[in-house]
């Protein structure tokens, strides 16, 4: 069985250094994208899909000490600030890989931090970078690595994020020495998800959530979710969903993903993780508020989408008999205090305190003196 | 015949041969790239570099937008600097940064090298415009941008080809960086496919005369060009020339910023240095080095026609550019605008110090768009689009000594084209109104510039619109007494209660199906004192509907007999006698008026 105090040491040493607000994420994934153990159970889901598209993009080229990263919104990933970086396990990333997933402080765009109210579109957020090698048979892949870090207005700190991020794959690639101990991890924690999901009382359900900025007189979108449990299996259907809206709240599939796993986690205790896609079945909408497409902005869904997706799935499985909680526990948990230290809520751009504090590390790397 | 007449013959038959292989490389690119920007506005350069010891020098080029093919040697450079010791048959590179190699971010640079032996000898070169690199703003002309990353997406020198293979990871984060993959798609491997063909005919060449012969050659061409500039620089007395032009604003705020020149001229060499220029814009004005330099050899290639243009001809040049200025700005600058803000003023400060040397040579060689960008879905396809319609700013061309401005662009940027009015309107929604010369618009001078360019259109979806209007109150420059050019603005929702009339910019706005646009393009400055322009000329423009009656009275004091459609010499030569009397007490004033005139337009 995997450590789960492997991968949260591992964050934990990917928050030092002056990165603490990157939030990194580790986790392990399967060939196939999901995710069998992770460190945050907040962002088990998008990490896995965006290692799956990695993966795929570079299928039969893999070699040993490659690694890749990508932060594409609209493959796997949440927004243009996190970056996910994957190294393979095993031949060819057959054996699944280990991906870390950490937020940098810019990439561009029109705003510093991504959070652009006035964008028009993704690229008004940042730049997008679908997957990319970095590194190559063990050698950093210098252009590659260029190719993203002018691209960010902390270039120093976007840097020392993915170097991190490699460090901590090759150190857990020796502690995952051998890969075969992922068989049993899946179907271990599939087995557990699966009992508490088949628990579930059988029928249906309806829930509509408000997606708003905080504040403000009236929300954004409307999010609607009909929830179903049948044959021990989970259903969970959002696309009857406002459309993607101007607005950057846009919660991609990765993402929506994370919000719907965060909230099984809280509900059925289920661990941070796989559930396997036989006990759980997702539509997130395409072109809806929760299933995002190129090009809508997303710079704010890990804080209001989030809010609205986590209440309307834990609500509903309330209502499909499992234990219930307070539907805005999630927010009133976390969300609240990161939408308050990240946005400033009259521009909706970053927070000026996380800005002068990405500068100052910028600033220190940069001079050498961090 | 002599071996030394040999060599030459062999010399000039290799200059052709590279400039025909330039303008195959075009021909190549225009017949094969999508996007309108390529293939109907030509909005590209081709060219060949080479290796002259251990320095890159531009050796030939197709008739080509100047700024882009004088800048490509510093792109060229910054490859070497990188890969120099990796380069391999069949590499294609692409350069595109302004602070490393480049001019403006959707400027992008296609090199390949070409070799002789192990050794990289000549490079291939198509630079054209993309129409979307991604960053905010569709279209990347992005009048609020403060810093570099709001202008678009960065890609430093890139091997995006490896011995004859495309990159395939950083081939999709590019794409993944443009609005209109698929047309960039096209375009970007439309200029790689020329520069292979233009590869392989220089290998044809190398195949048939030797490697000696063509190198020898390419020396005596680049030095043929220098001695013959040097002649020329030689023949103009020395000194020290100054000249002040200012560009009108920087899009943040600031007006008037000076672009100050000494041109100084000792021997056979010239310096041109920009010491007293505005320091950086904090708006998308400010121009790296090698746009600055490529406007300054457009002022000198415009000077000497007669000289074979390649760096030859820049050695006697020295170009002295003052650090974090507006023409050496350092990153994260903003540069969005540079190729025309402050290009144009650039080239005019040039030649403005440099009428003072030669007045005969000088006129507008510069372009000054009343730049446009509109982007929207097309409601009749579902079509996200992105449009530069240069219809909406096509003149700059001015009086030069003995021709008046004729067509459109400046002859230096003659390789742009117009787009055709009725193809755009079929891939674009909307439909023009107007598209004509404006009577009384013409700069006034002996030899008069092209009339300002009026245009309308109507359009048939919503779409936002980015203005970024310059020259409108320091218009084109005229020459050795000859008057300013007639200015730039536009007027969005014409008619409606919300007008907009956008001297400077306009932020993405929006404009509702059935809004009309309309535009003023100036041209270029008049030559020489209208006053002595012939009465006949006069009469003749009168005719075309280029001046009226008042103007020929107001602009060049010649009366003109509307009845006999003739023109009633007695009372000109007492008109002008009368003005001659006035300008010298006041010189001041008919300028003033001139300029009144040019600003309010006939709109």
């Amino acid at each position: 069985m995997i450590s789960a105090g492997l991968l949260h040491q591992a964050a934990s040493r990917l928050a030092g250094a002056g990165l603490e607000w990157s939030r990194p994420v580790v986790a392990i994934v399967s060939a196939d994208g999901r995710t069998l153990a992770c460190s945050d159970p907040d962002r088990s889901g998008s990490p896995g899909c965006a290692a799956r598209e990695i993966m795929l993009a570079f299928d039969g080229e893999w070699a040993t000490g490659d690694a890749a990263v990508a932060n594409d919104p609209f493959a796997g990933g949440v927004h243009v600030c996190e970056f996910t970086l994957v190294r393979p396990l095993g031949a060819d990333a057959q054996c699944g890989g280990i991906a870390l997933r950490m937020r940098v402080p810019d990439i561009g765009g029109f705003a510093f931090g991504g959070l652009a109210p006035n964008s028009f579109d993704t690229w008004g957020e940042g730049a997008r970078f679908p997957p990319l090698k970095v590194r190559e048979r063990g050698q950093a892949r210098e252009e590659a690595l260029e190719l993203i870090t002018m691209n960010s207005r902390t270039p120093h700190v976007v840097r020392r994020s993915l170097d991190a991020m490699l460090r901590e794959a090759d150190r857990l690639a020796t502690a995952l020495a051998d890969a075969a101990s992922l068989g049993p991890a899946i179907s271990a924690a599939g087995a557990r998800a699966a009992q508490r999901i088949a628990g579930l009382a059988r029928g249906r359900c309806s829930v509509e959530a408000p997606i708003g900025i905080p504040g403000a007189a009236a929300p954004v979108a409307t999010l609607r979710l009909e929830a179903s449990v049948g044959k021990g299996a989970l259903a969970l259907d959002f696309s009857g969903s406002d459309a993607q809206v101007g607005v950057s709240v846009n919660s991609t599939r990765g993402h929506t993903l994370d919000c719907v796993l965060g909230a099984i986690h809280d509900v059925l205790g289920v661990p941070a993780g796989a559930v396997p896609d036989e006990v759980l079945a997702i539509v997130p909408g395409d072109g809806r508020v929760t299933g995002a497409l190129p090009t809508s902005t997303t710079g704010l869904a890990p804080t209001l989408a989030a809010r609205a997706i986590r209440g309307a799935v834990t609500q509903a499985l309330a209502a499909l008999g499992a234990p219930g909680i307070d539907p805005d526990a999630w927010w009133e948990r976390a969300g609240k205090r990161r939408f308050a230290d990240e946005v400033d809520a009259t521009t909706l751009r970053l927070h000026p305190a996380r800005v002068a504090e990405a500068r100052a590390l910028e600033q220190a790397l940069a001079g050498g003196t961090a | 015949m002599n071996p030394e007449k040999n060599q030459q013959i062999t010399a000039e038959i290799v200059r052709n041969y590279l400039e025909t292989v330039s303008r195959e490389i075009s021909a190549i690119v225009e017949n094969t790239a999508m996007s309108p920007i390529f293939t109907l506005t030509h909005d590209y350069s081709c060219g060949i570099c080479c290796l002259h010891g251990d320095d890159v020098q531009l050796v030939a080029r197709d008739l080509a937008v100047p700024t882009h093919i004088f800048s490509t040697v510093e792109s060229v450079r910054t490859v070497l600097g990188r890969y120099r010791s990796d380069l391999r048959p069949g590499d294609t590179f692409l350069v595109c940064d302004p602070y490393m190699g480049g001019t403006h971010i959707p400027d992008w640079t296609v090199i390949r090298p070409v070799f002789i032996g192990e050794r990289p000898a000549f490079f291939t070169i198509v630079r054209g415009h993309i129409n979307d690199a991604g960053g905010p703003m569709p279209g990347n002309y992005n009048a609020e941008a403060r810093d570099i990353w709001q202008e678009g997406f960065r890609i430093p020198p890139l091997r995006i080809v490896r011995a004859g293979e495309p990159v395939p990871d950083l081939w999709r984060v590019i794409l993944a960086n443009t609005r209109t993959p698929p047309e960039v798609t096209g375009d970007l491997k439309a200029m790689i496919g020329a520069c292979s063909t233009g590869e392989r005919r220089l290998l044809d060449l190398i195949a048939r005369y030797g490697a000696t012969a063509v190198e020898g050659s390419v020396a005596q061409i680049l030095h043929h060009s220098e001695v013959q500039m040097r002649r020329e620089i030689a023949r103009w007395p020395d000194g020290a020339y100054r000249h002040v032009e200012y560009v009108d604003h920087d899009y943040a705020g600031h007006r008037d910023l000076p672009i100050a020149v000494t041109v100084t001229i000792a021997g056979d060499s010239l310096t041109v240095d920009f010491a007293g220029s505005s320091g950086e814009a904090a708006g998308y004005v400010n121009s790296p080095p090698c746009n600055s330099m490529a406007q300054v050899f457009i002022a000198l290639t415009a000077m000497c026609p007669h000289i074979p243009v390649n760096s030859g001809l820049f050695r006697p040049i020295r170009v002295v550019l003052p650090e974090h200025s507006i023409v050496n700005p350092r990153a994260p600058a903003p540069v969005g605008h540079c190729t025309l803000v402050p290009a144009t003023t650039i080239t005019d400060a040039v030649m403005k110090a440099l009428e003072q040397v030669a007045p005969e040579r000088v006129g507008t060689a510069s372009c000054d768009m009343a730049g446009n960008r509109c982007f929207g879905v097309d409601s009749r396809t579902g079509r996200f689009w992105i449009s530069s319609d240069m219809a909406g700013s096509p003149m700059s061309a001015g009086g030069a000594y003995g021709t008046d401005g004729w067509g459109a662009w400046a002859a230096t940027f003659s390789s742009l084209r117009i787009p055709p009015l009725e193809v755009f309107e079929r891939q674009f929604p909307w439909r023009y109104e107007l598209a004509e010369y404006a009577i009384d618009t013409a700069a006034p001078g002996r030899w008069r510039g092209a009339p300002a360019h009026h245009y309308r259109r109507v359009n048939l979806d919503s779409m936002r619109a980015n203005v970024y209007n310059s020259g409108y109150r320091n218009s084109l420059a005229g020459y050795a007494g000859g008057r300013r050019g007639a200015g730039n603005y536009w007027v969005l929702r014409e008619g409606a209660p919300d007008e907009l009339r956008a001297t400077e910019c306009s932020f993405a706005e929006l404009l509702p199906a059935g809004s009309r646009v309309f535009s003023q393009s100036g041209a270029g400055g008049g030559w020489g004192d209208p006053m002595t322009r012939d009465p006949a000329a006069v009469l003749e423009d009168w005719l075309d509907e280029i001046v009226s009656l008042e103007g020929a009275r107001r602009d060049y004091a010649v009366v003109i007999d509307p009845g006999s459609r003739r023109v009633d010499h007695e009372a000109t030569e007492a008109l002008r006698a009368r003005r001659r009397h006035v300008d010298a007490i006041d010189g001041c004033a008919v300028q003033e008026a001139q300029q009144a005139r040019a600003q309010d337009g006939s709109h």
